[in-house]
């Protein structure tokens, strides 16, 4: 994934470990980008089965993976 | 003439590792690489039975050592965690820079994934920068195959002098290949890297002069290159700075310090970005020679815009226009036109009637009745409240923050912010991504991680629950202040200086907390539906899935508190606080709401639109946002800091904040203001 704040581009297993010694992580689905820190949510399986249907339904504009 | 001897000392000291090369017996082998690229799995394969793990020193953070045979040399291989960089920001990084810096190995092997080499090159350049005998390992061939990237090891061996291998470790593939290299690199007489035809990274002439500067005013004996301490310097790394402070005189860090001054004040967009914009150019130009993929994609920041965005002149106005925008979009459209359809037509005129009139005519029992129906029940209060007003606010504001997000807008809004910062002396970087992000673990996790007294530990605890980390409690809470213009307005006035607060106190409280990140524009361009939607979409599952077992909690615990009379003895008991701060004894309600969640309280606030005036509103939402944040928090807080620190901590916030209510009631009062 890439970070909207910074740019930098990190997998989301990256984004896990400035997690780690908070309280709240086992319980939290935030990930936070290793560069600047700023927090996004990893897309569910829902989401992603929503962005195929959305990627056949607006197939002029590629989406990315 | 003392310090020309110095100098040389140095120079010699830099290259120790390589005159002790000749005929080698034992090797120091120290393996680097971001996680997950598979250097343990090297570390496995070059390793025999004797493997040590121990936790490094004063951390928690280990690392294994192990002992292994390359012909006729002994190795001895150290496996270090993960690192991204060499300027260290976690602890982990800092213990692997740590051990390259004490270690002085033969060789650094820095395994990298043959995926992603454009993220992880800088890397190896930094190494090679700081001197050290890098050995590159590029893995995971086989999903690089997968993904048809073709890599030409000797292209990237070529540029930059350093030996390059190709592998998959974990498919045993390249292995043989890898430990002939590395015993040729081990017995070779030079060391690669002192092979001065290699490309320079291309950093601005300032500061390639400043590096050069800095490094030539460096006398005392280190156990790294001149040229390393320089960069790291430069780029502001704490402990280098304690180092050098600590080695050199008074006169000659002073001239250190200044030289690095003068260049971070020619570039206001921080000597962090540039320096990895140059090196970001140089691994470019490298896997534009070395990399064959399918998908290459460039492209040139939209520069008219962009001076207008990053400009102070044009862009702060541009900032008060998209929050218009955005009010008018969540706080018109959102706020009012959609949640007045849903709450006063769908949940007013039938959900709600048709509730209370099923649990008449099927439930006999009064109390069961009011868990369901009723003024606090789960249906018609806890689902209404999240159906009807927080769903259209919360959905909105997720669209249009989508938007923003996808449209390259923030990082100009980071680095204006920034820059803005900067010129008054604040550490804007810090806090920007966690005012701008989503959760509000960033905080507890930076307060956790860095801070050392315990005072400074509540303190910014303390911080932490007065500020506003979560920005989807933020957005309803800003949707019930655009029910009216003016409070609006202020409300965003009071918020800022909240944030300016915030930023001020953790720049001095935290001054060493990710003093700097690099940020990079992508270019503008008008976002994709279909992203936006996913977007939008996954974010109001977050938000659902942690919400809505807190509205039907509280409705619960409402409930019971009704039953046994005590929710209204507590609601008696806050209507004296609430005409001090001028307002109706209902909003004591709403108050109580808050404790659950803020934008529940809010949704309470909402429910009493139609008695607040102007004056009240401002009052009930600027003190709701000062309030405790949620019961998790609250939790939390009692985890970490004990039982009496978190109550302590409850009772001077709700002091601040009530306290912050009943002064802006006497103003307003005193000045005759109306809203
Ligand atoms: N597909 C593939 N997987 C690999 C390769 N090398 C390592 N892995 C896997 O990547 C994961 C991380 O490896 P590890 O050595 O623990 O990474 P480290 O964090 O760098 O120590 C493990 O599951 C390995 O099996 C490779 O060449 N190809
Ligand atoms: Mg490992």
């Amino acid at each position: 994934m890439k970070c909207p704040l910074c740019g930098y581009e990190y997998q989301p297993e990256e984004a896990k470990s400035p997690c780690e010694s908070c309280p709240l992580h086992q319980s939290c689905s935030l990930v936070c980008c290793p560069n600047c820190g700023y927090e996004m949510l990893p897309e569910s399986k829902t989401a992603k089965k929503l962005r195929k249907l959305l990627s056949f339904k607006f197939n002029k504009n590629k989406v990315e993976p | 003439m003392m310090n020309e001897q110095n100098l040389e000392m140095n120079k010699i000291n830099v290259s120790a590792s390589s005159q002790t090369r000749k005929k080698k017996k034992h090797a120091k082998i120290v393996i680097v690489g971001s996680p997950n690229v598979g250097k343990s799995v090297l570390f496995n394969a070059l390793t025999g039975a004797y493997v040590t793990v121990s936790n490094y020193p004063g951390t928690t953070v280990e690392l294994s050592n192990g002992k292994g045979r390359l012909n006729s040399i002994s190795l001895n291989i150290i496996d270090t965690p993960g690192m991204y960089r060499l300027l260290p920001i976690t602890e982990e990084e800092r213990v692997a820079r740590n051990v390259l810096i004490n270690e002085s190995p033969d060789v650094v092997i820095h395994v990298v994934d043959a995926k992603n080499l454009n993220r992880m090159l800088p890397m190896t350049l930094q190494l090679k920068n700081a001197g050290l005998p890098v050995f590159l390992v590029i893995n995971m061939m086989d999903e690089a195959d997968r993904l048809s990237i073709k890599i030409d090891p000797a292209q990237i061996e070529h540029i930059l002098q350093i030996p390059v291998v190709t592998t998959a470790l974990a498919r045993n593939r390249g292995i043989k290949e890898l430990k002939k290299r590395l015993s040729d690199f081990l017995q070779s007489e030079t060391r690669f890297s002192d092979n001065h035809r290699s490309v320079e990274i291309p950093y601005p002439p300032l500061i390639k002069k400043a590096i050069q500067t800095i490094s030539s005013l460096l006398k005392s004996r280190y156990a790294l290159s001149a040229n390393m301490l320089a960069y790291l310097f430069l780029l502001g790394d704490k402990e280098v700075w304690k180092m050098i402070e600590g080695k050199e005189p008074d006169s000659v860090f002073q001239q250190i310090k200044e030289t690095r001054e003068k260049v971070k004040a020619a570039y206001h967009v921080g000597l962090d970005l540039e320096i990895a914009k140059s090196e970001r150019a140089l691994t470019d130009q490298i896997l534009k020679k070395a990399v064959k993929s399918s998908a290459e994609k460039t492209t040139t920041p939209t520069g008219f815009l962009d001076r207008l965005f990053l400009s102070p002149y044009t862009g702060f106005p541009i900032i008060i226009l998209v929050l218009y925008l955005f009010y008018l979009f969540v706080g018109v459209l959102g706020a009012q036109t959609i949640v007045d359809f849903l709450e006063i037509s769908v949940f007013g005129q039938y959900i709600n009637p048709l509730v209370n009139k099923l649990l008449v005519s099927w439930v006999p029992w009064q109390p069961i009745r009011d868990l369901f129906g009723g003024e606090y029940g789960i249906i018609t209060l806890g689902i209404r409240y999240a159906i009807a007003i927080i769903l259209p606010i919360v959905g909105t504001f997720f669209l249009a923050f989508s938007f923003i997000e996808d449209s390259g807008y923030l990082p100009r809004l980071a680095l204006l912010v920034d820059r803005f910062f900067k010129k008054i002396g604040l550490n804007g970087r810090a806090v920007l991504p966690i005012v701008l992000g989503f959760g509000c673990d960033t905080m507890a996790t930076v307060v956790t991680r860095t801070l050392e007294t315990k005072r400074e530990r509540i303190i910014s605890t303390l911080l932490l629950t007065l500020a506003i980390p979560c920005s989807a409690q933020l957005g309803v809470l800003l949707a019930m202040a655009s029910t009216n213009p003016k409070v609006l307005w202020v409300w965003i006035g009071i918020v800022l200086m909240i944030f300016f607060l915030i930023g001020f106190l953790s720049s001095k409280l935290m001054p060493g907390v990710r003093p700097s990140f690099y940020i990079e524009l992508p270019p503008l361009r008008f976002p994709r539906p279909a992203n936006i939607l996913v977007k939008t979409y996954t974010r109001m599952e977050w938000y659902f899935k942690e919400v809505l077992p807190f509205f039907v909690l509280a409705s619960v615990l409402l409930w019971l508190g009704q039953l046994t009379g005590l929710f209204e003895i507590i609601v008696n008991g806050m209507k004296p606080l609430m005409s001090w701060m001028g307002l109706p004894g209902d909003t004591a309600v709403a108050f109580i709401f808050g404790f659950f969640r803020r934008d529940y309280g809010a949704a309470g606030l909402y429910d009493l639109r139609g008695i607040l005036t102007g004056n009240q509103l401002l009052i009930a939402i600027t003190v709701m946002t000062l309030f405790v944040p949620c019961i998790a928090q609250f939790a939390v807080t009692i985890k970490e800091r004990g039982i009496k620190t978190a109550l302590g901590m409850f009772f001077f916030v709700m002091l601040f904040a009530f306290g912050t209510g009943i002064v802006l009631h006497k103003l307003f009062a005193f000045t005759g203001i109306v809203l």
